[in-house]
């Protein structure tokens, strides 16, 4: 099953490529939307899933990522890829310089030293009107059709989901578990943990900024406050928890699931529906703390030792 | 000159009151290891105890602080007791995401029964200032500085001089020993979180005294709480007070000097800076995992 895990995730991508030429419209619309989640969540836990160290300024990178293109494609003239591109890079080597010393702190430490980062450049891309407009917001020129979203969407997701397959069972991987585990024993055992926390951070750091540019060329007009976020970071947290830190199928449960029940009561019931959410977090914490991921392998688990 | 003072006189009294407020938060994560993100919401619920107690039956705003000392301990002894308890121990991201959903669940709660609306506390001695040579200093604020302090002392009596307090410390310092003594670590845990909850929640008291009550206010004041625990060391309840008054000292005259927007800036990347080059705290005497 392991084995042919790729075969499988290939034909399930596949038959959602051609999905389009039979649905159109509404499950489209949402399907993008939960593949933008699945590739945002799958960096995370990436970074933070397998290595341990809880990044709470992801967003920094969706926020630089949007910024970046935006600034590229409207001042500098540059058509949209070329400057989505340039925003991956631009928030891989964001993520290089930031990661060489903050990765050195543990815990908390690196929790809160991530968040902090995140504000302040929301706050200096709020200040710095010149160059990103301010609070005010940028608006971007160049849009694709939906369709489109919906292929780079699949494909990114399924990258992401890809990177995270087959580095589970390389040296890498196994490395980032190792640190997650017991970090001075694996430096004792030659790992130089320094730079595979680093090159993690950096991997996950480029697909979040092609991912947070593509999105804000979707939604066409960006604020520091929408793309800053600290509710984004929060989401891919809670749907890598939901899923299964540290597995590869778990960004893609936990983010459908979420998306699901966002797109059912928040809708409806928009102010219960964080109420909903905040208690769902609780009572997954209290009795399913290995995600839903964990406590489906654990029941198959023990049923497996009872046949 | 004088503007430049007159700053600096704004940011110790703001500090004061941000110390009250963290050495709650700091409190909990020294001694179970919690970073309690929901900090923020006991601000909220302390303000609002105080706002509906004048609202409803006029009662003085700093006679509203013994019912937010009093309910907001039962509230923290019970969210401890069969909520967060389960995280103890736990992988720390288990009791950030646990309490963040706590966060989530409480301000959104508090959004549906009382609405966005800011209110304002006005009591006869709402504007009072005590001025002079070209200075002003607002009483009420002067008023909530000392009780601040008050707060803080306290706290540090009850902690050091009492046997509650020691049976803290011990459980803090190594759990399974407590555990060994005779000390029942649940019972110490959930007391530890009500006297977190109790002062939080008076600060937030003191707050609706002077500055808007609204539902939305709690997650900026947690992350107020992070910076000044940061700035003083995690986990040790006297840096709460060093940090507040530094923190309220640069907000204020980073805001004078420049804008409020790039004061937040300069706040977060000293906050990033610290974690960096000093995570122990100024002091040097925080906790570094």
């Amino acid at each position: 099953m392991k084995k042919y895990g790729w075969l499988i995730g290939l034909g399930a991508v596949g038959l959602l490529a051609c999905l389009p030429f039979f649905k159109s419209g509404y499950a489209i619309n949402f399907l993008l939307i939960v593949f933008y989640w699945i590739g945002l969540t799958g960096c995370w836990n990436f970074m933070s899933g397998y290595t341990g160290y809880i990044d709470f300024g992801s967003v920094t990178y969706v926020g630089v990522g949007s910024y970046v293109a935006g600034v590229l494609t409207l001042k500098a003239g540059l058509p949209l890829f070329p400057a989505v591109l340039l925003a991956g890079l631009a928030t891989f080597l964001l993520a290089l310089m930031v990661g060489w010393p903050t990765l050195k702190l543990r815990g908390a430490y690196f929790a809160i030293a991530t968040f902090a980062l995140a504000e302040a450049l929301k706050q200096v891309c709020e200040e710095w009107n010149s160059l990103t407009g301010g609070g005010s917001g940028l608006t971007y020129s160049l849009r694709l059709d939906d369709l489109t979203y919906y292929w780079i969407y699949l494909g990114l997701a399924a990258g992401v989901v890809g990177m995270t397959f087959f580095t589970d069972r390389s040296k890498m991987g196994y490395a980032m578990k190792a640190i997650h585990q017991d970090e001075q024993a694996a430096a004792r055992v030659g790992i130089n943990t320094h730079w595979i926390k680093i090159r993690a951070y950096g991997q996950s750091a480029f697909f979040m900024g092609l991912l947070g540019s593509l999105e804000a060329s979707r939604l066409g007009y960006i604020t520091p406050v929408d793309v800053f976020n600290v509710h984004i970071t929060i989401k891919m947290v809670i749907m890598s928890l939901l899923g299964g830190m540290g597995t590869i199928l778990g960004p893609v449960i936990g983010a459908g699931f979420l998306q699901v029940i966002e797109d059912v009561l928040g809708t409806s019931f928009l102010n219960w529906y964080l109420v909903f959410i905040g208690v769902i977090i609780i009572l997954v914490i209290m009795f399913m703390p290995k995600g839903i991921s964990g406590a489906i392998s654990q029941r198959v688990a023990r049923l497996l030792r009872k046949s | 000159m004088l503007p430049f003072i007159q700053a600096l006189i704004n940011g110790l009294l703001l500090g004061g009151i941000y110390a009250a407020f963290s050495a709650g938060f700091s409190l909990i994560f020294g001694v179970m290891g919690v970073v309690n993100i929901a900090n923020g919401e006991m601000v909220m619920l302390g303000a609002f105890i105080t706002f509906w107690l004048f609202e409803l039956v006029k009662i003085d705003p700093f006679l509203s602080l013994p019912f937010s000392l009093i309910g907001l301990f039962c509230f923290g002894y019970l969210l401890q007791r069969f909520i967060i308890n389960r995280v103890v121990g736990a992988p720390p991201i288990m009791s950030y995401i646990m309490t963040f959903g706590i966060h989530l669940t409480l301000a959104n709660l508090a959004l549906l029964a009382w609405s966005a609306d800011p209110r304002v506390i006005t009591t006869s001695y709402s504007g009072a200032n005590l001025s002079s040579l070209g200075l002003t200093i607002p009483l009420v604020q002067l008023a909530t500085f000392g009780l601040a302090f008050i707060i803080i002392a306290g706290l540090y009596i009850l902690l050091y001089r009492t046997q509650i307090g020691r049976a803290i410390q011990a459980t803090a310092q190594d759990r399974e020993m407590a555990r060994l003594m005779g000390i029942s670590v649940h019972k110490v845990y959930a007391v530890t979180f009500g006297i977190g909850a109790a002062i939080t929640g008076i600060s937030g008291s003191l707050i609706a005294a002077f500055r808007h009550v609204e539902t939305g206010m709690g997650l900026p004041y947690t992350i107020i709480a992070f910076c000044v625990v940061v700035l003083g060391g995690m986990g040790y309840i006297p840096g709460a007070l060093v940090g507040g008054l530094i923190l309220g000292v640069i907000s204020s005259l980073s805001t004078y000097l420049f804008t409020a927007g790039w004061s937040t800036a300069i706040t977060f990347f000293l906050l990033y800076l610290i974690l960096l080059f000093r995570p122990q705290g100024i002091l040097g005497k925080g906790i570094v995992e």
